[in-house]
């Protein structure tokens, strides 16, 4: 059961994923709040709770479904944690979604005698559930599917975007995403690398004040040519190109549990920069972490690394002095990596290595182990 | 290093045109689509804007394109949207202003999807306008280049030692295409 099923996303290929791998000894029901059409799925207030089924619970930000969860009731009941988002890290006008991140987190530790077991996808997330009460915390990786893998790269896509040297982000357009952050740090990297260019993949639809903030922050610094908005390409023919020919991927997100896009860029041998733990977590040593800086490491602005100081100040005058050390890191090592050919094949390498601990066989084989050892009667051999 | 500059000011420009060829892509793919992109709209405008000064200047004049009235009359979904909400001075009289927001209460879930399929119908009834714009003027483009090919194979035909025709620039691929 989960909040809104949607095809194309990384929770619907999830949920495709996790429905193949039950099925040969499970009959399964998918229950959502709200979905697409593509996608068939039963209403969840037409759950019924008998004593021989499993509710796999989809637990993110707070829905009519949370109403299922009222009582113990007579079910075996698994919560599978998607990270709550901090609601202070909504823009002004995403009020709905803050109320529900804050619905969502208020009712995580009155849940904690009402789930017999907990699968979580990251370190950061089990530790976020322990904090909570929760005793029985399984941690299970994250498949991404083969479909974007086997797709078919679109050709007039691929063939442009073999000829273009761009840093790539792929996510859903929003404040906690730091997309302003990694316009700001792509602008700098700019100024020393003219041809490089900053492809952005992802819906725009949550918050048009943010859109915006964006727009009115490319106009201002003069990047309208240089950065390119491809919007939520559920298409993987389409998405697949944009990977293939990156870069690097750009998260400078303030916050993720999983972050699914790193993994798929690792599939492509993309590595990724980021200041998150979680992202960091998942991306193992085939990327680039940068730390969030504090004000105290200020760096000499003007002097820094290979920034023209004109950035450096641009962003002082913003009010980003507390992002402004991670900013200038994160520029400079975007830098040395995109000079750096052998670390640039080093890291490409590591990628596709580690890529293969997200795959749908681990998960399959994870799913059968969590049915062996926790599932009441459970016939995963 | 002038050699160099050059090269780089080449490298660029190819770049950027390489960019706009993609923006214009997506763009076309996010309007067919039917999905909400705020700078899918700009990008197929400027090029609309771009094919038709083009066509003005070898051309002459290209005709405008405008909404008939009775395409206009059909955003009467418009009118709907307003009719739900009670106007202003009906609302201050307190029992209609209760029975309002007991009404809201109750059915603002079926108010807000209703909202967005109006919305929804109005950003498609747009897209649909201007791809079709597009299309067109894609196509009296790309007749002017058959035409200039036409005239210049003539042209080879009857004196074999013509200059080679150059080949003008790309035009931007069909959403449709693929």
């Amino acid at each position: 059961m989960t909040a809104c099923l949607t095809a194309g996303d990384a929770i619907g290929h999830y949920i495709g994923m996790l429905e193949a791998a039950l099925t040969p000894r499970h009959e399964v029901a998918v229950f959502a709040d709200r979905g697409t059409r593509e996608r068939p799925f039963l209403p969840s207030w037409t759950y019924v709770p008998t004593r021989r089924d499993i509710l796999w619970f989809h637990y993110s930000i707070g829905s009519e479904n949370l109403a299922c969860l009222r009582g113990r009731g007579p079910d075996f009941k698994i919560m599978d944690f998607h990270g709550v988002t901090p609601p202070e890290l909504f823009s002004e006008d995403e009020t709905e979604l803050r109320r529900l991140a804050e619905q969502a987190l208020h009712a995580l530790p009155r849940f904690r005698d009402v789930f017999d077991l907990c699968i979580v996808h990251s370190d950061y997330s089990a530790r976020v559930l322990r904090e909570a009460g929760y005793p029985r915390v399984v941690k299970s990786p994250l498949a991404i599917g083969r479909a974007l893998a086997e797709a078919d790269a679109h050709p007039y896509l691929a063939e442009r975007l073999a000829r273009l040297e761009y840093l790539l982000f792929v996510g859903r357009v929003v404040a906690q995403k730091d997309v302003l952050g990694a316009i700001e740090v792509y602008a700098a990297v700019r100024a020393r690398r003219p041809n490089l260019k900053f492809w952005i993949v992802g819906d725009r639809s949550a918050s048009p004040l943010y859109q915006q903030r964006i727009e009115a922050r490319l106009r201002e610094r003069g990047l309208e040519r240089d950065v390119g908005f491809a919007g939520k390409l559920a298409d993987p023919r389409l998405l697949k190109p944009f990977f293939l020919h990156a870069r690097l991927l750009v998260m400078l997100s303030r916050w993720e549990s999983f972050c699914v896009p790193v993994v798929e860029a690792m599939g492509f041998g993309v590595p990724t920069i980021t200041s998150e733990t979680a992202a960091a977590e998942i991306m193992g040593d085939a990327g680039l972490f940068v730390e969030v800086g504090q004000v105290d490491n200020l760096p000499n602005v003007g002097q820094v690394g290979n920034l023209p100081s004109t950035v450096s100040r641009r962003w002082l005058q913003d009010g980003q002095v507390n992002n402004l050390p991670h900013y200038l890191q994160a520029a400079d090592a975007i830098l040395a990596y995109l000079d750096d050919r052998e670390r640039s094949a080093d890291l490409q390498r590591r990628c596709r290595t580690r890529a293969a601990l997200f795959t749908e066989e681990a998960l399959v084989r994870s799913i059968r182990e969590i049915e062996r050892e926790h599932f009441p009667h459970g016939n995963g051999s | 290093m002038e050699n160099t500059n050059g090269q780089e000011t080449a490298g660029a420009a190819a770049a950027n045109r390489l960019m706009d060829e993609l923006r214009l892509f997506v763009a076309l793919r996010a309007l067919d689509a039917g999905r909400a992109e705020p700078g899918a709209l700009r990008t197929v405008q400027a090029e609309i804007a771009r094919l038709e000064a083009l066509l003005r200047a070898e051309q002459g004049p290209v005709a405008p394109f405008a909404l008939d009235q009775e395409d206009l009359d059909n955003l009467f979904l418009l009118n709907h949207r307003q009719g739900l909400e009670p106007e202003d001075k009906v609302r201050r009289w307190p029992p209609v202003r209760w029975a309002y927001m007991l009404a809201r209460k109750l059915f603002m879930g079926t108010q807000r999807r209703y909202n967005e399929s109006v919305t929804y119908l109005v950003r498609r009834l747009y897209a649909t306008a201007l791809l079709t714009r597009y299309y067109q003027v894609r196509s009296l483009a790309l007749e002017r280049r058959l035409d200039a090919i036409e005239a210049q194979i003539a042209r080879l035909t009857v004196r074999p030692d013509a200059d080679r025709p150059v080949a003008g620039p790309p035009l931007p691929e069909s959403s449709r295409e693929g």
